[in-house]
């Protein structure tokens, strides 16, 4: 062929003439076949050289210039080839490792960017004719090949993975490029386009490999990937899945993260629906219990029952299995408990349950009622036997509900008093629950045998149906707690879902930055965009799999931890969200299937997400002057996409560590202060009374017991002599803030400051006539109908605090003198509208029962009224110390003032003390313990988690799902630019330059976070605030100043009002009580963390900045 | 003039150790124009690095006018590489986040140099008018001329190339090396090139041959 038509043939072939470049591979082949074979010694790679070579020409061939030698360009192409060649035949036979190879081909920049455009070789022809070739290939020569050259492995790996000897894969190897060669040249025989193939662009990808390659072998893998799924069926998901796991074993730190966010993500959403059935468990549990509508503690119940119980009526109170007996001739009721579930309920004042037979737990009210003043540990007479104290349990033990059902018990009318006496398995003690089985028409023995066959078993609930939806909905719905943690959980767990997604997103962006690479290649060598799409849908998939399997493992292990901290720590009720009960699991999502779902749509959106945002790779607008120096650093370092991850991920962190530090800390101001007198230690720590600010270290606290008989007329007997000039003395000098709960003033007149004590019946005037004593008598005697008597809150107070109401006072002056001998007292008034003034005399008094049924003793003197000081505030923290909230006027004195009027029943709720009080000083019997300030701190704290439990762990797991999220961000962004850094480094950019950049880079996200967070609580404080604050005012309007136009149904506008406040409230977290708290310091904490491990993180980064700038760039080509 | 003793690179350890340089000694003077030839793995690149700063050699020493570079902190060896090298590399490595000129201009931001001529230069590659574009919109040759640009901003004594011309059509690689040949001729400037193509080698002064990292 003479060089003028190869010429005119070369520019045929430039403008895309196939036939022309197929006569110009038939006029070279030979030549160039014998060249190649010559310099490699090797016919079997020279004929691979060979194709590969012509495929090169076909592709370059536009770069060709006119009037050059084509065939000097070919051989050049030939030459190269073959030098590449036997330079890596070399290196495989000297180097030892994959690893060592790696680095050195690296340094050596063998690696060639592709700079085809990406259409080129992509058209549905040509693949389908490729796809058509790869059909003759065996799977196994398949997967040599794939695993050969398109995941460059060595032909060791390769064996490996293919469970064979090198020689083996070898001889695949060998066979496939034999058959595609052949493929290869049918095609060019028929004129395809065989140079549509961009062989170099493959090869360049393939360098690599320990043997050189030709054309074949790229075509093998263009032929091999396609094969697989062109197969439907068959081996098709088999060698995706084969792909994937290539991919993946080589990028490991990218796996563990995407599956360490997926993990986490079902593990806290399964642990969060696990809390929220726990919740509803627990508060079902004491729901029913508390209301006593309707809990019957039974296994499966025996038909018989069922049917007996499935008339509500029967259903009237609270289960407990109460024995009958006497006691200095009085009735009681007694029982064992042996069920678990019922025993957590109780609380013990002190001790604990009965260890054997010999022991019991006896209630606070039997003991008071018994006069027994000793402790646990004495032994205890009983009709039924001697018993050793093994605790107290607290008033708070349903006592009311118990009461009525007794009362009703009784056939003689007189009340009988139930005694919760626990024992451990006395036969002693019969079991029957006479009270709650009375209308079930069953004997007694039918009963007891009844409820003792089926008690016994284990334990469960049964509810009667007709009334579990109404009351299951009335539950979620009314009962705030549970509504509100169940919100809150609720709330949390959708941000936890967020940060999850966020977190999975950010990896898998990551990932598909590096996988581009791999996903550009597999789609050049014919992959079709449904083929990628299903090779990632199958990987999901699995992936989903294995963060299911192992998440429900995490995250019914982290539940199990939360349910044994609840439970051990917090003392809650022992019931947990592993329920199997109908009425739970019918109103709760699954936590098993709730968070395979969440897993399995959050992965393939994660995918999604980064498969979208790779393709929108814009640019920035172009700027007429170019970037300066810094800002072309930026640029060349920003990730938005990261960068808003973990930002995100940071402000969740942020966040709520500073709702949990505000919950956790007496940072929470107080709440509902105005509805009732609450003693600020014992219930919401810290609120309305500063111990630190007055020096308070211990307290004394008890609930005042109930009162029996006619209101709280009569004072019970709990001391002989009530307050003793001793103890009124010391606790003059302590702050005490108890109040008299039932003095009384005898006048002619209200003065507004009680309500009159009607005698109701004949029936109870006998009654009171019948029990009192002859002091009682006279006094009653002499009651004249002009005089009645008023109930009258009285307030004990300091000296201290007394005289600190100087600024308060409107009328008189304070003499504390004159209030301690009794010659005065003060009159505490909310508006300016006092009933009496200073200097005016009041007779005021005290009735003491020793036995609840009659007075037994009468104190009544006069008393001038030294002062009028007015509170206006209702919130203030003062008023706690003066005034009975419900109350618009207090008499107060202190407490030898009290003692001086004779109002000798007095009892105090509280003393708080400065210093040590010596517990003998305290009034006998009733009932007061001493608490210590850092005591009652934890049991602010414990009281708070056990709110907010469940919160808190999610807030706590939402916390370390940030910080993973986060932590798997700073490592991955710099090692995703480390090729910038290489080429900055390259241009002479200092190291130390580089490091404060990216350090500054690192550090400037948790600054923002930090600033996102701490406004986003100020401004949630800020409305809640402004919530709370009509909330106030609903709350008085509803409760205390009904507006009149309501005056006449009262019950409908409260009941309508209540409904207002719940929803209310959730709307705004005021339940939470913790908007008002200051957010500095935990969002300070949480900073500075941060910081730290941002910082001891980048600077880890950085040890990726060795000496060899070359290999770095190399290794960040390839990477790109 | 940069001279090396006895440069010896290698990599690994053990019986995979692999010696990519073998104790290379050269002396290069100022002005002249090298090129470094071998066939690929022959260790020119290595060499080319080492020179260069971009990589530490195992053994042996590199001076530049009688400073020895490998006692250099990180801080000097930036500011050899940022004011007295320039480097091109075979597959341009510009900063995909930058555009051609932000890219050029880089080095000279960097030296706090204000007036770099970048204008003149962009005139003399002729690329002014592509210098806006970001490098995945321009094509090989206008890449590789940028990437020449940057080398050139701050007007370095020593212009490193390695494979200049490997990733150009034969009219780039024409330009470049017509280009390479003014600077060193005009200017006085040294140019090394690594190249394993010996129609270039041989438009340079001299050629110093490699293999298997010993010079030949």
């Amino acid at each position: 062929m003479e060089k003028i038509e190869i010429t005119a043939l070369v520019k045929r072939a430039k403008s895309g003439d196939k036939d022309a470049f197929l006569q110009l591979y038939k006029e070279f082949h030979g030549r160039v076949s014998f060249f190649i074979r010559r310099l490699t010694n090797d016919p079997q790679a020279a004929a691979d050289l060979t194709s590969d070579t012509f495929a090169a020409a076909m592709e370059r061939i536009n770069e060709l210039r006119f009037g050059e030698s084509f065939s000097g360009w070919l051989y050049s192409i030939a030459y190269n080839k073959c030098m590449q060649y036997i330079n890596e035949k070399k290196r495989n036979v000297t180097l030892g490792s994959e690893a060592e190879l790696e680095e050195l081909l690296e340094s050596a920049a063998l690696n060639e960017p592709l700079l085809l455009p990406d259409d080129y070789a992509i058209n549905a022809e040509t693949r389908a004719q490729l796809q058509s070739i790869i059909d003759g290939l065996s799977p196994d020569q398949r997967s040599a090949v794939i695993m050969y050259y398109y995941d460059e492995m060595s032909v060791s790996e390769v064996a490996e993975a293919m469970g064979t000897n090198e020689n083996n894969v070898s001889q695949k190897l060998h066979r496939a490029r034999k058959k595609i060669r052949a493929q290869i040249e049918k095609l060019i025989g028929k004129g395809a386009m065989f140079g549509a193939v961009p062989m170099r662009a493959l090869l360049g990808e393939l360098d690599t490999s320990t043997v050189g390659i030709a054309a074949a072998g790229a075509a093998a893998i263009a032929l091999g990937i396609p094969y697989g799924l062109s197969k439907a069926s068959g081996g098709t998901a088999r060698e995706l899945l084969w792909i994937t796991r290539k991919y993946w074993s080589k990028h490991k730190k990218s796996l563990f993260a995407l599956l360490f966010s997926g993990v986490l993500l079902c593990a806290v959403v399964c642990c969060a629906l696990f809390v929220i059935r726990g919740e509803l468990n627990r508060t079902m549990n004491s729901f029913f219990d508390v209301q006593g509508e309707f809990d019957l503690i039974l296994p499966e119940p025996s038909k018989e029952l069922i049917e007996k119980l499935s008339n509500e009526k029967t259903l009237t109170g609270m289960m407990s299995v109460i024995g009958h007996a006497h006691y200095n001739d009085e009735a009681y009721e007694y029982g064992t408990i042996s069920d678990p579930d019922e025993l957590a309920h109780l609380y013990f004042e002190s001790g604990g349950l009965p260890k054997d037979e010999s022991e019991a737990a006896v209630h606070r009210g039997v003991l008071d009622r018994m006069g027994y003043t000793g402790k646990v540990g004495d032994r205890i007479s009983l009709d039924i036997g001697e018993f050793t104290l093994s605790g107290i349990i607290s008033g708070s033990y349903g006592t009311v509900e118990l009461t009525s059902i007794c009362m009703e018990a009784t056939e003689d009318n007189r009340p009988v008093y139930p005694i919760p006496l626990i024992f451990l398995k006395s036969d002693k003690a019969p079991l029957y629950s006479l009270t709650m089985l009375k209308g079930l028409s069953l004997s007694p023995q039918e009963a007891t045998a009844l409820v003792y066959s089926e008690y016994e078993e284990n334990v469960a609930y049964w509810i009667p149906s007709a009334k579990q939806n109404d009351e299951l909905a009335k539950v979620q719905s009314e009962h705030w707690e549970f509504r509100s943690a169940r919100e809150q959980i609720r709330k949390m767990t959708l941000l936890a879902a967020v940060i999850a997604v966020l977190s999975i997103f950010a990896v898998c962006k990551t990932v598909f930055a590096e996988r581009e690479h791999t996903v550009a290649l597999l789609y050049r060598i014919g992959f079709s965009k449904r083929r990628i799409f299903c090779m990632y849908a199958i990987e999901c998939l699995l992936f989903a799999v294995i963060q299911s399997v192992i998440g429900i493992l995490f995250g019914l292990l982290i539940y199990g931890g939360i349910y044994c901290f609840q439970v051990n720590v917090l003392d809650m009720l022992p019931y947990s969200g592993i329920t199997f009960a109908s009425y739970i699991t019918d109103f709760t999502a699954d936590p098993i299937c709730g968070s395979v779902i969440v897993t399995t749509v959050v992965l393939p959106i994660g995918y999604a997400l980064a498969g979208i945002s790779s393709k929108l790779r814009t640019h920035g607008k172009r700027a007429k002057k170019p970037a300066g120096l810094r800002k072309s650093l930026s640029k060349a370092f920003s990730d938005k996409y990261i960068a808003v991850i973990q930002v995100s991920a940071l402000v969740m962190i942020c966040f709520g560590s500073a709702l949990a530090y505000m919950i956790f800390t007496d940072s929470g101001k107080t709440h509902l202060n105005y509805t009732d007198y609450i003693p600020a230690a014992d219930y919401s720590f810290g609120s309305g009374f500063d111990f630190e600010q007055d020096g308070i270290s211990e307290y004394y606290s008890t609930q005042v017991p109930e009162t029996v008989g006619f209101g709280s007329f009569l004072m019970t007997k709990t001391s002989e002599n009530g307050i003793t000039d001793e103890t009124a003395d010391r606790f003059e000098d302590a702050v005490c803030t108890g109040r008299l709960e039932s003095t009384f003033l005898l006048s002619d007149n209200s003065h507004g400051l009680g309500s009159e004590i009607v005698f109701g019946s004949a029936d109870e005037i006998a009654l009171l006539y019948d029990n009192s004593s002859p002091v009682g008598k006279a006094f009653l005697d002499n009651l004249n109908s002009v005089s009645r008597l008023y109930k009258c809150r009285t307030v004990i107070s300091d000296r201290q605090f007394v005289n600190s109401l100087e600024k308060y006072l409107i009328r008189g002056r304070i003499d504390t003198e004159k209030l301690s001998s009794g010659e005065e007292m003060l009159l505490v008034v909310r508006s300016d509208d006092p009933p009496l003034t200073e200097g005016q005399r009041i007779k005021v008094g005290s009735a003491l029962a020793n036995d609840s049924y009659g007075i037994d003793e009468v104190s009544l003197n006069d008393v001038t009224i030294g002062a009028v000081v007015l509170i206006p505030k209702i919130i203030d923290r003062i008023s706690k110390h003066c005034l009975c909230s419900t109350d618009e006027y207090n008499l107060l004195t202190v407490s030898n003032g009290a003692r001086k009027l004779g109002l000798f029943g007095a009892k105090y709720t509280e003393i708080f003390s400065r210093s040590h009080i010596d517990g003998s000083l305290i009034p006998a019997g009733s009932g007061m313990t001493l608490s210590s300030y850092s005591d009652a701190k934890q049991n602010a704290f414990i009281h708070k988690a056990t709110q907010y439990g469940g919160m808190i762990l999610i807030v706590f797991i939402l916390s370390l799902l940030g910080f993973a999220a986060y932590f798997n961000g700073i490592g991955l962004k710099i090692r995703q630019k480390e090729y910038q850094i290489s080429v900055l480094r390259a241009v002479g950019t200092p190291l130390a330059r580089l490091r404060r950049k990216l350090m500054f880079d690192s550090i400037k996200l948790p600054m923002i976070a930090s600033v996102v967070a701490f406004a986003g609580v100020k401004t949630a404080a800020f409305i809640s605030s402004r919530a709370y604050e009509k909330y106030t005012e609903m709350y008085i309007s509803t409760f205390e100043m009904i507006p009149d136009e309501y005056k006449s149904n009262v019950s409908a506008y409260q009941d309508e009002m209540r409904q207002k406040l719940h929803s209310f409230s959730d709307r705004y977290f005021i339940h939470n009580e913790i908007w008002l708290a200051d957010p500095v310091i935990p969002t300070l904490i949480v900073f500075l963390i941060m910081c730290t491990v941002t910082v001891l993180l980048t600077r880890r980064s950085f040890r990726m900045f060795t000496p060899d700038i070359a290999g770095a760039l190399a290794r960040g080509r390839k990477r790109r | 003039m940069i001279k090396t003793e006895n440069l010896t690179r290698t990599y690994g350890k053990g019986e995979g150790k692999v010696v990519a340089l073998d104790g290379v000694s050269l002396t290069i003077n100022d002005g002249e124009m090298v090129a470094i030839i071998g066939k690929s793995g022959s260790g020119k690149s290595t060499l080319l690095n080492l020179i260069g700063g971009l990589d530490k050699p195992t053994e042996g020493r590199i001076f530049y006018n009688d400073k020895e570079i490998g006692s250099m902190k990180d801080s000097e060896l930036s500011e050899l590489r940022l004011k007295n090298v320039g480097f091109v590399f075979q597959f341009f490595d510009l900063i995909p986040e930058l555009t051609a000129e932000e890219n050029v201009l880089l080095p000279s931001r960097l030296a706090k140099n204000k007036d770099a001529g970048a204008d003149e230069l962009y005139k003399a590659l002729d690329i002014g008018d592509r210098v806006k574009h970001y490098p995945s919109e321009l094509s090989g040759g206008q890449q590789q001329r940028a990437a020449i640009a940057r080398a050139l901003i701050n007007s370095p004594d020593v212009i490193l190339c390695d494979e200049p011309t490997g990733n150009l059509d034969r009219a780039s690689g024409e330009e470049v090396m017509a280009l390479l040949k003014r600077l060193n001729s005009e200017q006085g400037r040294t140019v090394i090139i690594v190249t394993h193509d010996r129609g270039i080698a041989e438009q340079c002064g001299r050629i110093i041959e490699i293999s298997d990292g010993k010079i030949v």
